[in-house]
């Protein structure tokens, strides 16, 4: 158990403590007030706890239309309050956690891959079963390495009672990251009841897999509800989540699955993400043969390519005519009109400072649309970012300023490993845009495994003035050459200088 | 003609330590560490009576050893005890110890034609200049770069331009002290800082005239300039600090500037893993008014996209053939 987890279940102790010296008091205000998701878990020894966080619910999310409801994996659907959900209130924390784990102990596996014929694992992760026909559910990025390297790779089960065998791959959503896997043999595990609604922010959860391969462990923590960025959905949990968790099921109170676990925002803790449950029910209709056995590596490897670019326009893409938002497309600074807001998915930030360093003024603007999808474990294609940064001298010499501007433009250090992609090829001129003359730098690469997947970057170092100048980085991920220089073509066009 | 021999002792620079002149058929000349000899040496590995050298009829030496344990030898052959050799001339090696041994016999080839050597003469303006002009273009970067606290930057470029140009000609001077005999600082100290300045100054003009011209050639003429300036200049130090023969002299100066290119672009292309991440932005940026090359429309500027797409398919090719993926033929 992670130090955190032990702190965040010593507070919740201590809160129930209090809740429950206060009781009959004024204890309805406490769950909304404190800003600790993990007092959500004192409220049981509180008066009427079910609908005091149902209210404080409905402050913060709009009501859902109508109740949610079940659907288990053959598409059955049962009415939410059909679902027995044990009285919490009448459990210690630690009990209710270990109810959960105990009953979904037996459809959980380990999900391990190992290169060849090696007996030590390469990487693991966690599934779980779903639905009758003994199909397992976990993260794509879990099985992405044998789905690539069908003959390189191999991936075993282990499951609670220690049998261990081969499991076969038979349908991937790479923009979901989720997978569907099958042993080779039936191994009549209990199957998890799955759920299509997304639980109402607030609600209590828990998490199941194998963090860091030390075991089936549990960790109890809070759905907060849909985030996005226009074109992904998760569910985002507030517990621990580590890696080796990827694939585990993310079940709700009464121990239903609402999601997959996916991943964690690196560098903070308890902030992880889970995939919709409503994902798996497609995918699970997909699921017919093994891709090994019908598919070339190379035709997989195409597959996956496929996948990935499938939501590239929504990437790249303009505003739809219609839907124009309000805000301007473009900002300015210094004189200079960049690109900003270019699609739906696309976000900036600003920042700059008044105070001169070094004889430069600077703002920078930041853009990018976190839509990247893992291909591989250290792999995220399908994202797009720049950043404009506008200098302007104060107080020095054009050969000086000139100096500053190669310099920020040559600190950018554009990323990829060896292993996925292929060098860059460049292009660069000085070339007239609207309004002032730049230098341009268009560099592509290729992926070494997809060769429909390019990397593109682009430089523009404006050269129309000796106190002026702006600096703009374009990256985009993992996308289809046409698509992507389009996107620069309109990025490009979109630059203006007006003094 | 009278007979007639000389006989030079060297030093282990080649410089003549004492010389000998004998004349007259039958004239003998006794060399060993003995002071009864006619030239005693003071080398250890030299017999009390080690050779003996007698002047022949038709002007040539008889060269005798006397039955000593490290023999006399010349050209790498050892000379037989009981015949000896006879010689018109030529280096003879008794223990550690050089003998030039020349007689009239010896074709003398026309006097050397009278050359200034203008490095030498000029070692003194010439150092001056080239070290004043590595110092202000040490200064000039800095200012370039730290327009915050130059004269801290400006100190700091020209304290280390000092120590790069004292560790090269030390180095070479030493070099020098060890196979001729003499430091020569001043001349390799002109030659370093020469080359550092043509380097440091070529570079920046290279730069201006990148950004003015926008001509793509000019990179690959001053990276050729640059090379002929390294090898000129390691054939010069090599040329005042060692005793070799000019066709060794150009050929191992050679060899600078190619294992300086093939060592910076071993590093730079292909130990450097960010391999992948690297792009080429283009000549550097200057102030507008420098630029003479007109800009190109945005429009043809992204025509030819297909011929980056093709360089981009080609990057990968060449790079499964370096690295193959497994099974990426399957």
């Amino acid at each position: 158990m992670s130090p955190a987890f032990v702190r965040a279940l010593l507070r919740s102790a201590r809160l129930a403590l209090l809740a429950s010296l206060a009781a009959g008091a004024v204890t309805g205000a406490e769950p909304a007030t404190s800003p600790q998701p993990e007092a959500s878990a004192a409220e049981p020894s509180a008066p009427a706890p079910g609908r005091d966080a149902a209210q404080s619910d409905a402050d913060e999310a709009p009501p859902a239309a109508g109740p949610g409801q079940i659907v288990t994996e053959e598409g059955q659907i049962i009415p939410v309050e059909e679902i027995e959900e044990p009285d919490l209130a009448e459990l210690p924390l630690s009990n209710a956690a270990r109810v959960r784990l105990d009953a979904a102990r037996d459809s959980v596996v380990l999900v391990r891959g190992f290169v060849g014929d090696a007996a030590s694992s390469a990487f693991h992760g966690t599934g779980f079963a779903v639905g009758d026909e003994g199909f397992i559910v976990t993260n794509y990025h879990v099985v992405s390495d044998a789905v690539l390297h069908p003959r390189r790779y191999r991936l075993e089960y282990v499951t609670s009672d220690n049998r261990r065998g081969l499991l076969q791959v038979y349908a991937v959503d790479v923009r979901n990251d989720l997978a569907v896997v099958r042993p080779r043999e039936d191994l009549d595990l209990p199957p998890l009841k799955v759920r299509t609604d997304i639980p109402r922010a607030g609600a209590r959860a828990y998490s199941i897999g194998f963090p860091l391969n030390l075991g089936l462990t549990i960790t109890e923590g809070v759905a907060n509800g849909l985030v996005g960025n226009g074109l992904d959905q998760r569910i985002h949990y507030t517990g621990a989540i580590n890696s080796g968790m990827s694939g585990g099921p993310a079940l709700d109170a009464g121990g239903t699955v609402y999601g997959v676990n996916v991943s964690v925002v690196a560098g903070r803790q308890l902030v992880g993400f889970v995939v919709p449950a409503r994902h798996i029910g497609p995918l699970l209709r997909r699921a017919l043969q093994p891709l090994a056995e019908t598919r070339s590596p190379t035709q997989l490897r195409g597959m996956i390519a496929q996948q990935a670019l499938a939501y590239e326009h929504a990437v790249l893409d303009p505003w739809p005519q219609d839907s124009q938002p309000r805000t301007t497309l473009t900002q300015e600074i210094f004189g200079y009109q960049l690109p900003t807001r270019m699609g739906p998915v696309i976000d900036c930030t600003t920042t700059g400072s008044s105070e001169t360093q070094r004889g430069l003024q600077t703002e920078t603007v930041s853009c990018s649309a976190r839509t990247g999808m893992l291909l591989q474990l250290d792999l995220e294609v399908g994202s797009v970012s720049f950043q404009h940064r506008v200098v302007r001298a104060v107080g020095l010499h054009p050969m000086q300023f000139a100096q500053r501007v190669n310099d920020i433009a040559a600190s950018y250090q554009r990323q990829g490993l060896p292993r996925h992609v292929a060098p860059f090829a460049c292009r660069n001129a000085l070339v007239s845009l609207d309004g002032f003359d730049a230098r341009i730098m268009t560099c592509a690469r290729q992926y070494r495994l997809f060769s429909d997947l390019y990397d593109l970057a682009v430089t523009v170092t404006s050269i129309n003035s000796t106190e002026r100048a702006v600096v703009s980085q374009l990256d985009l991920r993992g996308v289809s050459f046409e698509s992507g220089m389009g996107f620069v073509r309109r990025y490009l066009g979109t630059m203006q200088w007006t003094p | 003609m009278d007979a007639v021999m000389l006989v030079e002792v060297l030093d282990d620079h080649g410089d003549v330590l004492l010389r000998q002149r004998i004349s007259g058929v039958g004239a003998r000349l006794q060399v060993g560490r003995s002071l009864f000899c006619d030239i005693p040496l003071d080398d250890p590995y030299v017999a009390p009576e080690h050779a003996l050298l007698t002047l022949q009829e038709d002007g040539r030496v008889l060269v005798k050893d006397l039955g000593t344990r490290n023999g006399t030898r010349m050209g790498g052959k050892r000379i037989d005890a009981h015949h000896g050799r006879i010689i018109s001339g030529g280096e003879l090696l008794l223990g550690r110890t050089r003998l030039r041994v020349r007689t009239a016999e010896q074709q003398l080839t026309p006097e050397r034609l009278f050359r200034r050597d203008v490095l030498q003469h000029h070692r003194n303006a010439i150092a001056i200049t080239g070290v004043l002009l590595c110092l202000v273009f040490a200064a000039f970067a800095a200012w370039m770069r730290s327009p915050g606290e130059v004269t801290q930057g400006v100190v700091i470029a020209v304290l280390l331009a000092m120590v790069a140009l004292g560790i090269w000609a030390g180095v070479w001077a030493l070099v020098s002290r060890l196979t001729v005999g003499a430091w020569q600082l001043r001349v390799h100290l002109a030659l370093a800082s020469v080359c550092l300045a043509l380097w440091g100054w070529g570079y920046w003009m290279y730069s201006l005239g990148a950004f003015a011209l926008q001509w793509r050639q000019l990179g690959v003429v001053m990276t050729v300039l640059a090379g002929i300036v390294a090898w000129v200049i390691a054939w010069l130090h090599l040329h005042y600090a060692t005793r070799l023969g000019r066709a060794a002299v150009l050929s191992l100066a050679l060899l600078v500037p190619m294992l300086g290119g093939g060592l910076w672009w071993l590093v730079d292309l292909q130990l450097d893993p960010r391999t992948v991440n690297r792009v080429v932005q283009g000549p550097h940026i200057h102030p507008p008014r420098a630029r003479v090359a007109a800009s190109t429309d945005l429009g043809d500027f992204l025509t030819d996209v297909a011929e980056l797409k093709r360089e981009a398919n080609a990057s990968r090719q060449r790079s499964l053939l370096e690295s193959p993926i497994l099974e990426a033929n399957d």
